[in-house]
């Protein structure tokens, strides 16, 4: 018989020395309830298989790449659409859980998992991701998919694009599409009532092309499809202690990625300085992560906990390097080494600790250290590059950049009334970098916030925020490269001053509405920052209703509008005329829902959401020039279902999807691969389209 | 108010010594006795707290709160009890038609404080990612965790991708909008979760993050940018949110910022200067190359970093 104890008020143990309140164990006495003679005549005992399955067709109204992302529906047609769940439990706390979404999809979606209850619990998932990298793209290459591109035989090379005259008729429709298949397979096992162990394995496979740009000094360039063949496995074991006043955790995780693509080359579709006829880029190269941590949480008192991660990481990458260059004249140059040989260490340490005291109506006390450091072995040597294939260049160390950050926070709450809330703290940020412009950036940052719980469920919350950053001297790194303008200023190792501001009033005028405001505006001011980013704005509002007046219905609506602004100088030299750049990005989404329960066999549902955002840049020089057209996006979405239980078994479903998107961008817009003279790209567009996805269903239960 | 509430007893209790706990027990004059349960268990709450009540309870006995083998689950010691605490008194009352003597609730507006509420689910449930939890944003925030999950459902709507995020959002409303944006991970498609990132149960990570720091978290689906490279780029390794806006942004690759002024913030190198593309510049032959297609990474497509021997300025 497991014994039901009670934990006791210890409120006038304060009489009890020090010591001893803190360390005080959970005072219980048990209760002589013996809760094995409740018989749970009332309770429900599943024994067997039950689920819920639904088979049928979907019809997807338009051919649209961007539709079909992470839908898997990007052409007109017919699709299968099968997807349920199906259970077993029986007394002896056996258990199977099946999901399944999309099966007949490129998006297809499995998650299992079974067991018994309080023993061990076996994993398995599968999911698909298909996602375009652009849209509307083509390109004149051959080979597709594979680490080499060529040209087709008759191809014209040329200084730029417009004399490529086998151009146009060499072009092929080349979607760039990923396919992301993730499968995870993991157990827990609980060996005893203390100790838990847990693994979990990760296979996840990426393949397809994506667009990459290979450049020829500064006058050309080719956008081609480059391969996409990742594979990343991912091992999270665990082993977990639970004692009734600590708990620890000892984890360890190995992640080793491979790229399938070593590099890739092409043939330079211009007219080709003698060896430059083919060139050639390195893809991302395989590396193997491994972390160990240990986590523990502990209740000293019922006043005061601790709680922790300690976590080394070590990284690796050494894959073998390809030549400096494809050019015959380049390629047997000497290399420092044949492969990088990079190692870098992660540490991460987190102690926190919450302090509870009890004054009056309550005050707490949560302080927290931390510390987060890389620190970069790979070794320093010297190597002579090949500008893009054409010319050795001056030689350059690498450069293996470390960091380490360390922050300390304390945070103050008092509850000074029923109504109100007070509340504080203060945050110290240091990082120290090696081989950046600066050696060490400074932050302090004070916070304070009230909160009010007022009558009809109301509460208002202020809080303000101030930071201030402090960065050593700034000192151009001499790399041997070029140097940046003496007075660039990198805005993450900048002087800075930021401000956050925030309201929000939840308020719910009857039961079941609640409405709910929120605004927030941060401002960063980089205020000796001469050249770069000198200051940016983000600021949002939201509001929120919800209605939900009881089980069968719910109802919702939001606005939300976004305004991001920042403002940018930059110059062309040291002795040049600064030049200005203001950019603002407005976006207004709003959206409603509904879910109802019409009847005790029917129900229905529906979500519309419409974004729009407009994208505004001004960048002036001399003051005559012309404006960029606004960047613009907009979209509606909405979704509706029905449901209708035909029986005790049987029922129907009827889903539909809409999605309307057009994007209006002066990057891109009108281009074809041709439309910049240097460079031949694959003509990506900005997306427009208007498709639906209708999809009819059967639907069993038993 | 001291918060009271019944605690399974685990084994391997933390007991000091058996001196301590004699005066301890002699002064616990307040503990609870078992006259506070009812006679009968669940069947005493069943009787009204059934499928046709307000708040339908029976899809509980598909979960693993309702096991009666596992031996920390509440049905397999007070049942109902075990989390809503002894019910002797709400069914008394209840009998005589009386409503002044709840039973201890969960959920967003549940009358019992979020600390309380708190406190018995982690009694049983302060393991593995939730570690953190006291002291966490959403702790000190008095978050409930009945707030977030619906423990008598069948499966916890928080379980589900879709319906999660929905949950998340009722706090978060300007997430639901970013996710929305032209750029983004796929949430609203159901084939990511806010906890793929983040571990709303914790504060040992930066933003509640499942793992240690932000690129930790980012190179779990992304590993090829984790390196270390040949030539690498700073901030990629600092930082990935120096660049990016994970939640969704309104340019390509989640980018906080077009290019080119998003990496003329930075660098405006001899040779290769910051200058001022304009709208003039998007007919201008010589500068369109700079600022149209892909911009920057028309050529410096290699911006997370290269292992190419030649690669120092990410060409290659």
């Amino acid at each position: 018989m497991k014994k039901t104890t009670h934990k006791c008020s210890f409120g006038w143990l304060t009489l009890i020395p020090v010591l001893l309140l803190i360390v005080q164990s959970p005072l219980t006495v048990a209760a002589d309830t013996d809760f094995s003679k409740w018989l749970c005549k009332l309770c429900v005992v599943y024994d067997g298989w039950y689920g819920d399955l639904n088979f049928g067709i979907g019809y997807a109204s338009d051919d649209s790449r961007r539709f079909g992302d992470y839908r898997g529906v990007e052409e007109e047609g017919v699709t299968t659409a099968l997807d349920g769940d199906l259970h077993y439990r029986n007394p002896e706390g056996r258990y199977f859980d099946l999901y399944i979404r999309d099966l007949g999809l490129d998006s297809r979606q499995v998650e299992m998992r079974g067991g018994t209850r309080g023993q061990y619990e076996l994993r398995l998932a599968w999911n698909e991701i298909p996602k375009y990298r652009g849209y509307g793209t083509q390109t004149p290459f051959n080979g597709v998919g594979s680490d080499q591109l060529t040209l087709p035989a008759d191809w014209v090379p040329s200084f730029n694009t417009s004399g490529m005259t086998s151009l146009h008729s060499s072009l092929a429709d080349t979607p760039l599409k990923t396919q992301r298949k993730t499968l995870d397979i993991g157990l827990t096992w609980k060996f005893s009532r203390q100790w838990v162990y847990q693994i979990d394995y990760q296979h996840q496979q990426k393949n397809g092309s994506r667009a990459f740009g290979g450049g020829i000094f500064f006058s050309n360039a080719t956008i081609f499809p480059a391969p996409v063949d990742f594979t990343t496995d991912q091992f999270d074991m665990g082993l977990s202690w639970n004692g009734s006043r600590g708990h620890v955790r000892l984890g360890f995780i190995g992640s080793y990625f491979a790229n399938g693509a070593r590099s890739v080359a092409w043939q330079n579709p211009f007219t080709a300085s003698p060896g430059t006829e083919s060139l050639r880029a390195a893809l991302e190269p395989g590396n193997e992560y491994y972390q160990l941590s240990l986590t523990s949480a502990f209740a000293l008192s019922s006043r005061l906990r601790l709680s922790g991660q300690a976590a080394f990481g070590r990284l690796r990458q050494d894959e073998p390097f390809i030549p400096y260059s494809i050019n015959p004249a380049y390629s047997s140059l000497p290399l420092p080494r044949v492969s990088l040989g990079g190692e870098s260490d992660t540490r991460t340490l987190t102690l926190a600790g919450k302090l509870s005291v009890r004054l009056n109506r309550g005050l707490s006390f949560t302080a927290r250290v931390k510390r987060n450091e890389r620190d970069n072995k790979t070794p320093l040597d010297l190597y002579t590059p090949v500008t893009t294939d054409l010319f050795p260049a001056r030689a350059r160390y690498n450069r293996p950049y470390s960091f380490k950050r360390d922050r300390l926070s304390a945070d103050l709450r008092f509850r000074a009334h029923r109504v109100v809330r007070f509340s504080g703290g203060a945050r110290k940020e240091d990082i120290d970098r090696t081989l950046q412009a600066i050696s060490r950036s400074t932050e302090t940052t004070w916070w304070g916030e009230a909160k009010f719980n007022l009558p009809m469920m109301t509460q208002l919350r202020f809080r303000l925020e101030s930071s201030q950053r402090d960065v050593s001297d700034y000192n151009q790194p001499d790399d041997g490269g070029p140097v940046d303008h003496p007075l660039m200023r990198k805005f993450n190792q900048a002087d800075r001053d930021r401000n956050h501001a925030r309201i929000d009033l939840d308020f719910s005028p009857l039961q079941a509405l609640s409405i709910n405001f929120s605004y927030f505006k941060a401002s960063a001011d980089y205020q000796k920052s001469q050249i770069g980013l000198l200051a940016s704005k983000d600021q949002s509002y939201t509001v929120n209703l919800s209605y939900a007046p009881g089980s069968r219905v719910n109802a919702y609506a939001f606005l939300t509008r976004d305004e991001m602004d920042a403002d940018i100088v930059a110059a062309t030299g040291a002795n040049a005329v600064p030049w200005n750049a203001v950019t603002r990005d407005l976006i207004t989404t709003a959206g409603m829902g509904l879910s109802a329960s019409l009847s005790d066999k029917a129900s229905i549902g529906f979500d519309f959401v419409s974004s729009t955002a407009k994208g505004d840049i001004s960048v002036q020089a001399r003051g005559d020039e012309k404006p960029f057209k606004p960047l613009r996006t907009d979209l509606t979405s909405a979704t509706l279902y029905f449901d209708y239980e035909v029986n005790e078994h049987w029922g129907c479903k009827l889903s539909a999807e809409y999605e309307k998107y057009a994007s209006q961008d002066w990057a891109l817009d009108g281009l074809g691969v041709d439309g910049i003279d240097s460079i031949l790209t694959m003509g990506l567009q900005s997306p427009v389209y208007s498709a639906w996805y209708l999809r009819v269903q059967a639907n069993y239960r038993f | 108010m001291q918060v009271t509430h019944f605690k399974i007893r685990k084994t391997g209790s933390w007991s000091v010594s058996g001196a301590l706990l004699l005066v301890f027990g002699l002064l616990a004059v307040s503990c609870a006795v078992a006259d506070d349960f009812t006679r009968k268990g669940a069947d005493a709450c069943l009787k009204c707290h059934d499928e046709e009540s307000e708040f339908p309870v029976l899809s509980l006995f598909k979960t693993p709160h309702a096991s009666r083998v596992d031996p920390d689950s509440p049905f397999a010691n007070a049942q109902c009890e075990t989390c809503h605490g002894p019910g002797k008194g709400h069914e008394r009352a209840q009998k005589k038609d009386r409503d002044d003597e709840p039973m201890r609730t969960f959920g967003l507006h549940a009358v019992t404080p979020a600390a309380e509420q708190n406190g018995i689910c982690m009694d049983c449930h302060e393991t593995y990612g939730r570690l953190g939890w006291f002291g966490s944003t959403h702790e000190e925030e008095d978050v409930a965790c009945a707030g977030c999950h619906q423990i008598h459902a069948a499966r916890d709507p928080v379980f589900d991708a879709l319906a999660q995020q929905q949950t998340c959002f009722t706090c978060h409303p300007r997430t639901r909008a970013e996710s929305y944006r032209s750029s983004g991970h796929p949430l609203r498609f159901g084939k990511m979760t806010c906890t793929d990132c983040h571990n709303a149960h914790d504060s040992n990570n930066d933003f509640l993050l499942q793992r240690a720091t932000v690129n930790d978290t980012c190179y779990t689906c992304h590993a090829e940018k984790r390196g270390p490279f040949l030539w690498e780029h700073a901030p990629v390794a600092e930082d990935c949110t120096l660049c990016h806006n994970p939640h969704g942004s309104n340019h390509a690759a989640l980018l906080k910022q077009r290019p080119p002024l998003l990496c003329q913030q930075c660098h405006s190198p001899s040779g290769h200067p910051g200058t001022a593309y304009t709208g003039n510049s998007v007919e201008n032959s010589f500068q369109s190359r700079f600022l149209l297609g892909q911009s920057c990474t028309n050529c410096h497509s290699q911006v997370h970093g290269s292992n190419h021997p030649s690669g120092v300025t990410i060409t290659r």
